[in-house]
């Protein structure tokens, strides 16, 4: 204090050009560190400063049917965009365009700011302006800087497309998710990326490549010169193996199938059929196309153009019927006796029976242990007598079946433990086909080392500690623990009608320039070839041509004396049991014609009775509309002899 | 009389080579830019030559004995700013050149008017309510506008004027006058307070009323780094002039006090410093213009990118409160020192011209011109650089903007016309034949 006290004026101001000297001495070492030491950094964050790209969405492809009509095509919609950063400048225009919109000025601004797009982006805030808002903001452009009306393209949809809706899908916004994992293929926020069925499958052909504007832009952001123009190539169109036609009468069918149903009363469980669910497939087995795929409950894919809403996307996703869920690929259902053709396999297969050995079917047999017996019935109780192959699928037998199965596991020193199983994994039970659709469910085919496994992984659920004989008793009649989807057992029946060849189910045929010139061509795919010897598919192909057209076949009823006939439908009902106080599964599968097949139809009705009540109706009335025949409605079948399994 | 002269031609040897150097950066900047050169190459070097010797010629008439460094120093500032606004933007440039006009005229006038600094003790209350009132000025509704969030600017007609510019001369000389007056009393401690001894507040009210004020309506327009040039000046003269460290140190305590305050009262301010410790934050909003000066700084490197060859002109507020990192990205870290020095010279020439003066007031005024030349260029510099927050004050001379380049020339006046009073022989006899030929040429 002293020092300074007595310091003249002269020495503090020496000290004052120091100290000047010094804090200009800091500016010199910061600017050292800037243009010389930290340079490099910098000059790499800038190299991308001054240029933005704006990316433009192609013309997404068409998806059309077999035929070449469009299930799903695009409509340009009016639209008026805003680019962010001129809106954040400029409130007063933001005030002015929110009245003429028809939101209020938060709402405006919210749309504005969407954070799925970048601030050089122009936002869509207003689908389907009306032509008086686009002529007025045009006339008063001046008013509305940063503002254009312009058109998006949206995706339509025929009324074939919406019956297919569970096939074709739907586009939506790319989730930020998807985009950190999409960045590389170009997609940009706010893009539209296919969601669902094949819009999602074949988004890279559909998709098309963005085009892309290089600019400059100068500190507002405004756009000084255009460096380079890509331009959008528009994407492909696919057209499916769907026929829209049967799609769309699939899907009449299903609707009817479960009006007929709940107006029937179930005996077993005292109240009427609930049949809340249904779906059918058909499928070409001369090369596994699919011709449809219907399910129903289903979802109209029209709500997701332009954005679904929060509410209605939350009251799909959380409505009990679960319209969102495709039943041809994701439901997974006991087959019941349908899955006879896979006993039949592995009993012909491991020499147990013959195209003519003939087995006496007393109604019921014994089986368990000698402390802990029980007995398997026919259903009703019913008894066949000396019945052969071919007779016991006509009929039904499941007597004849367990005894197969039991005899496998009784022989599984000889057969291996999972012999029957292995037949079943032959034909694509217990893994999915496949076919070119997300999510697809595996269904399941209960094994002994399953057992243990599911028993020791959740004991709650699976009680049981390991495997009986009265399981394989029930495997070999589709029950127990076997689950199969609709698009599998219409596989699987496939390959038996074609001779043994198990196809990738295919989906889509060929793809399309919108020009029409064919770019890539899809060819059928197969999974494995199964040994059927002649013999054999003779024996059961006559049993199967019996359960439709024979007197004592279990869906005789349904199809006898309908124009159909003359088309030789083979099938097998199944009636399957699931827990209570669900309702049996009513199912039914066929090939026609019998002798030389192209197409395979199945269907399952669920909570809907047996198979020859519902399902083959069902089925009768798609071949209809296949054939070009006269449409003999969906109308309840009631039970006739006892074994309708 | 016999080092006047020599003085002189020293001046009128540093203006040619000013004339030089802003010419040769002038076509360069043309080559960068067009290559080829600027269209008004001979009139740019006619007319900066004119100014020049226009200033030089009022010198030898009005201030022979001055400092002969000053005015060559801030003709090259002027023209290297002239040349970077014509680079950015032909029509401030144009704009820039009228200014530069008025601001030599009002150099000459000063000269001229000023016949001896001490005079201007005598109106020091007439200078604080000059001061006061001009800085007022822009908050009269009606007169005063709004540019970037501070209220500043008057609107004569359509030009556009930051009186507070000049209210900065005005008041630096009530502080030199009324510290200079008070002195004795301020430097003396005549309470105790504790174990220290302080100061009668009696005797400091006038100033720290004078202060408290302009400081109040620095803030009310939100100027934000006038307030700190203000303050810091204000300090810095307390000091000076009493030598007591204790001023120092209450300086630091209001200053921490204020910056609180207006952290907490001053959006503006809350955002300023947020873009300064972390521009990435927002980097298309506030951060914006700090992000886009630091790269335009980076891509100069060492030696630049030559004049008119950046693309510099994307960055807000170029021409401006920016321009000092359009000269870094232009003619490197090598051009940017050289400004530097350039400016340290002059603060350095005139805390020189303050340690001859041998009266107190003459002395309290120099060293407070050079204080807030070499402030303002740390305050602008340090913010474009991110050292400290940015705030909008002029880079002196360089920047575009016809007040502060007018107040500038003003501002070197008065220390020239000290210089000259300091460095002129006593004998009073010469002085009337000195100021007879002056007054002649009026």
């Amino acid at each position: 204090m002293t020092s300074a006290e007595q310091s003249s004026p002269q020495i503090r101001l020496t000290i004052l050009l120091i100290v000047v000297a010094c804090l200009f001495a800091a500016l010199f070492a910061r600017l050292w560190f800037l243009q010389v030491i930290n340079a490099p950094n910098a000059q790499a964050a800038a190299a991308d400063n001054g240029i933005r790209y704006i990316y433009t969405q192609a013309p997404r492809g068409e998806i059309l049917d077999r035929n070449g009509n469009v299930l799903v095509g695009n409509k340009t919609e009016p639209v008026i965009d805003v680019t962010q950063q001129i809106a954040a400048a400029d409130p007063a225009m933001v005030s002015r365009l929110a009245p003429l919109l028809g939101m209020t000025v938060p709402q405006l601004d919210q749309a504005i700011n969407n954070p799925q797009y970048s601030p050089y982006a122009e936002v869509p805030v207003l689908p389907g302006a009306t032509p008086q808002q686009i002529l007025y903001i045009q006339e008063n452009q001046a008013l509305f800087p940063g503002v254009e009306a312009t058109s998006m393209t949206e995706r339509t949809y025929s009324a074939m497309g919406r019956a297919a809706a569970n096939i074709v899908g739907y586009v939506g916004q790319i989730s930020q998710a998807e985009l950190a994992k999409l960045k590389p293929e170009g997609y940009q926020p706010g893009d539209l990326i296919g969601l669902a069925g094949v819009e999602a499958s074949y988004e890279n052909l559909l998709r098309g490549t963005p085009g892309v504007e290089k600019v400059q832009v100068n500190s507002q952001g405004d756009v000084l010169t255009t460096l380079s123009v890509t331009k959008p190539i528009p994407g492909d169109n696919i057209r499916l193996s769907i026929d829209g036609r049967v799609q769309l009468a699939a899907e009449a069918a299903l609707t009817q199938g479960m009006t007929a149903a709940r107006h029937n009363f179930d005996k077993v469980t005292g109240r009427d059929f609930e049949a809340p669910a249904a779906s059918a497939v058909v499928e070409d087995p001369t090369n596994g196309q699919i011709i449809a795929l219907a399910t129903n409950p289903t979802y109209n894919p029209e709500e997701f153009v332009g954005g679904i809403s929060e509410a209605n996307y939350s009251a799909l996703l959380n409505n009990p019927s679960d319209p969102l869920l495709d039943r041809t690929i994701q439901g997974q259902y006991a087959p019941g006796s349908t899955f006879k053709l896979v006993t039949a396999m592995a009993g012909l297969k491991y020499g147990l029976i013959t195209p003519g050995s003939y087995f006496d079917d007393t109604g019921s047999i014994q089986i368990g242990t000698k402390q802990n017996p029980f007995t398997a019935h026919n259903d009703n109780g019913a008894a066949y007598g000396e019945i052969d192959l071919s007779q016991a699928i006509t009929v039904s037998s499941d007597n004849f079946f367990n005894t197969i199965g039991l005899k496998l596991w009784y022989g599984k020193s000889t057969y291996g433990p999972d012999a029957l199983q292995n037949v079943a994994n032959e034909f694509g039970f217990g893994s999915p086909t496949g076919i070119a659709l997300p999510d697809e469910a595996p269904g399941k085919i209960p094994t002994p080392a399953s057992y243990i496994k599911d028993h020791k992984e959740d004991p709650s659920v699976f009680t049981q500690t390991q495997w009986y004989p009265g399981n394989s008793d029930q495997v070999a009649i589709g029950q127990d623990e076997v689950l199969v989807t609709p698009l599998q057992l219409a596989n699987a029946y496939a390959a038996f009608a074609n001779g043994g060849t198990l196809y990738t189910p295919q989906l889509v045929v060929d793809a399309e320039t919108p020009a029409g010139k064919v770019v890539k061509t899809f060819a059928p795919e197969t999974t494995r070839t199964i040994p059927i010897a002649p013999s054999w598919r003779a024996a059961l192909l006559q049993g199967f041509e019996g359960v439709a057209n024979s007197s004592d076949g279990t869906a005789a009823g349904v199809f006898r004396g309908s124009p159909l006939a003359a088309m030789d439908i083979a099938g097998k009902t199944g009636t399957a049991q699931v827990n209570k106080p669900r309702q049996d599964t009513s199912v039914f599968t066929s090939f026609a014609p019998a002798n030389d097949p192209k197409y395979v139809v199945d269907a399952f009705v669920e909570d809907a009775g047996y198979g020859a009540s519902v399902a083959a109706p069902v089925v009768r009335e798609i071949y209809d509309s296949i054939f070009d025949l006269p449409l003999e409605p969906v109308t309840y079948s009631a039970a006739g002899r006892g074994g309708q399994n | 009389m016999t080092r006047a002269p020599a003085r002189r031609r020293t001046e009128l040897g540093l203006i040619f080579l000013v004339v030089i150097l802003t010419g040769g950066l002038y076509a360069l900047a043309g080559f960068g830019k067009a290559g080829d050169l600027p269209a008004d190459m001979g009139p740019f070097l006619g007319i900066i030559f004119a100014l020049l010797l226009v200033g030089h010629v009022a010198m030898r008439r009005l201030a022979p004995n001055a400092d002969p460094i000053l005015l060559p120093t801030a003709g090259l500032l002027n023209g290297i700013g002239y040349v970077f606004i014509a680079r950015l933007s032909t029509h401030e440039a144009r704009l820039q050149a009228v200014w530069t006009a008025v601001g030599m005229a009002a150099f000459v006038a000063t000269l001229a008017l000023v016949r001896r600094a001490r005079d201007l003790e005598r109106y020091r209350y007439t200078f604080a309510f000059l001061g006061i009132g001009l800085l007022l000025l822009p908050l009269v509704p009606g007169v005063g506008e709004n540019i970037n969030g501070a209220r500043l600017w008057v609107h004569l007609g359509s030009l556009n004027f930051q009186p507070g510019e000049i209210a900065k001369l005005a008041l630096a000389v009530f502080f030199s006058s009324a510290l200079v007056e008070r002195a004795d009393l301020l430097s003396k401690a005549t309470r105790r307070v504790g174990r220290f001894l302080v100061l009668d507040p009696r005797y400091l009210a006038p100033i720290l009323a004078a202060w408290g004020l302009s400081l109040v309506i620095f803030l009310a327009e939100n100027d934000l780094g006038s307030s700190f040039l203000f303050f810091a000046l204000f300090i810095g003269l307390l000091w000076v002039s009493t030598g007591r460290t204790y001023y120092l140190g209450l300086g630091a305590g209001l200053f921490a006090i204020g910056s609180y305050l207006a952290l907490n009262v001053i959006g503006h301010a809350q955002s300023r410093v947020q873009a300064w410790l972390n521009p990435w934050a927002h980097p298309s909003t506030s951060g914006y213009q700090i992000i886009q000066g630091e790269f335009a700084i980076a891509a100069g490197g060492l030696f630049g990118e030559g004049p008119g060859q950046s693309n510099a002109s994307h960055i807000p507020e170029a021409s401006t409160d920016l321009i000092f990192a359009v000269i870094a990205d232009e003619l490197g870290l090598m051009g940017a020192a050289a400004m530097l020095f350039a400016y340290l010279l002059m603060v350095g020439t005139g805390l020189r011209i303050a340690v001859r003066c041998e009266r107190q007031f003459e002395k309290l005024l120099a060293t407070g011109l050079s204080l807030i030349l070499g402030v303002q260029t740390f305050v602008i510099v340090g913010g474009v650089t991110r050292l400290i927050p940015l705030t909008g004050v002029t880079l002196p001379f360089v920047s575009y903007g016809g007040s502060s380049l007018v107040a500038n020339y003003i501002l070197l006046a008065v220390l020239l016309r000290i210089s000259h009073d300091t460095e002129t022989p006593r004998p009073t006899d010469q002085i009337p034949e000195l100021y007879g030929t002056g007054a002649a040429s009026l």
